[in-house]
């Protein structure tokens, strides 16, 4: 089966790096699924989203990302965030939390919850 | 001659205490330099990325961010000061400081007006016990700074660098109201090793980025078709959500961010460093003050002991010769 790179760095570390055979994120624009060989693309992601990288092993890794892009050369996917969190790192409890006390009302109150919202929906994807 | 033992006796002690906490906090420091060392490796791939990602883009956007751009007759620059929250740290912050300064009297003389921003607690004191006025500051993570400080300082400083975007030729406030800066300028502390850590002096504002070699193309490429990029370059075939002007929108604050979260990592790193051989300076004089004390006290004490004989033998003397009298 066809594969290819994929590196998920966030700034303070990388998250996570291997092959993988299918990459499915969301940019600013729509959903975007990446097979090895797609076309060359740099596309900004959605400010708080949740991406999907199935490893050639079979298995799959759900990440919630921050503030990221999408870059994929013919040498592999890079996804860059400013916080990515691996579905199994992520304390249900807190986010949870985190998504009933923020304050809407303001933008930095909304994009809290929209942080922990997709937090949320990659703990709840890779159950 | 006893209360002179004493005194030493006490001075001894007290100088074996501050020892045991300069001894403390040297193996604290040491410990993180090594956690601060590989902070700044793990943060290293996303800057590579980053990099290779603006070089990309440049190569199909044109250049005209404001960030990018060099602004005719710049009235006011920003100056970001990373300075350590505590002290016990050596030279490091009267270096960083000292080099603040330089830079401060260099932008003066270039006929522009510095205003500052300082992130440590040591800075923040040093420029109010000289009455000089701080645009910003934030405190309390410059050992283990996180990606959320750097981040909301980058905030700043960039919407107070567009801000400086239409202020008037005599450094009025613009349209929008605020007084904002020219230029960004970042001083801080670069750890080359653990001896060596240089105070650095970069300009952040408007930026050069260093693109990866060998791939930078002709700038300017036709935005309606983004896919299209320099014909000579076949890596550059690239699609763009959304379209490059919008990406470079949103990537150079976040590039900002990154260099500056490297910085404050390198200058953790260099803090722990200076904190640690100042710490070990000040263990290794303890030693021998405890030295030269310990032997202070023996000698008072013999002398003591000598004193007190001589005494007992001159009475004894006293009453022979008194009762042979008799």
């Amino acid at each position: 089966m066809a594969e290819m790179t994929v590196e998920l760095v966030a700034v303070e570390r990388r998250i996570w790096s291997g092959e993988a055979t299918f990459v499915l994120a969301r940019t600013t624009e729509g959903e975007v699924g990446v097979l090895p060989g797609h076309e060359p693309t740099l596309a900004q992601l959605e400010e708080a989203g949740v991406v999907r990288i199935d490893t050639t092993d079979g298995s799959s890794i759900t990440v919630a990302v921050h503030g990221g892009f999408l870059s994929i050369t013919p040498d592999g996917v890079t996804l860059l965030a400013e916080y990515a969190e691996l579905s199994d790192e992520i304390d249900v409890a807190r986010a949870r939390q985190a998504r009933d006390r923020a304050d809407t009302s303001d933008r930095e109150g909304a994009a809290a919850k929209a942080r922990a919202e997709a937090r949320l929906r990659a703990a709840e994807a890779a159950e | 001659m006893a209360a002179q033992i004493r005194v030493l006796r006490r001075r001894i002690r007290s100088t074996q205490s501050i020892k045991k906490i300069t001894r403390a906090m040297e193996l604290i420091a040491t410990s993180r330099i090594a956690k601060a060392r590989a902070r700044v490796d793990e943060a290293k791939p996303y800057a590579e990325q980053m990099t290779r990602v603006l070089t990309e883009l440049a190569t199909n956007s044109a250049l005209d961010h404001p960030l990018l751009v060099e602004r005719e007759n710049p009235k006011r620059a920003a100056v970001l000061v990373v300075t350590s929250d505590r002290g016990q740290c050596g030279g490091y912050n009267a270096n960083v400081l000292k080099e603040a300064e330089q830079l401060q009297q260099l932008l003066r003389e270039q006929g522009k007006e510095p205003v500052l921003y300082v992130i440590g607690r040591k800075g923040v004191g040093y420029y109010r016990f000289r009455r000089r006025k701080v645009a910003a500051s934030w405190t309390g993570f410059s050992e283990q700074p996180r990606y959320e400080n750097a981040a909301e300082a980058a905030r700043t400083l960039v919407e107070a660098f567009m801000a400086g975007q239409d202020d008037g030729p005599d450094g009025s406030a613009g349209d929008d109201g605020v007084q904002g800066v020219d230029e960004l300028h970042l001083v801080y502390t670069q750890f080359k090793n653990m001896v060596t850590q240089t105070p650095q002096a970069r300009r952040m504002a408007p930026m050069e980025v260093e693109y990866a070699v060998d791939t930078v193309g002709t700038p300017g490429g036709d935005i309606d078709e983004p896919s299209r990029g320099p014909s000579d370059n076949p890596q550059a075939l690239y699609a763009f959500e959304p379209d490059p002007e919008t990406l470079f929108d949103a990537l150079l604050p976040k590039y900002i961010g990154a260099r500056l979260f490297a910085a404050l990592l390198e200058s953790a790193a260099s803090e722990s460093a200076n904190r640690q051989r100042a710490m070990k300076a000040a263990t290794d004089n303890a030693n021998e003050l405890i030295r030269t004390l310990t032997l202070q006290a023996n000698q008072a004490r013999q002398a003591q002991i000598t004193q007190e004989i001589s005494e007992i033998v001159g009475g004894a003397d006293a009453l022979v010769s008194a009762g042979s009298e008799n």
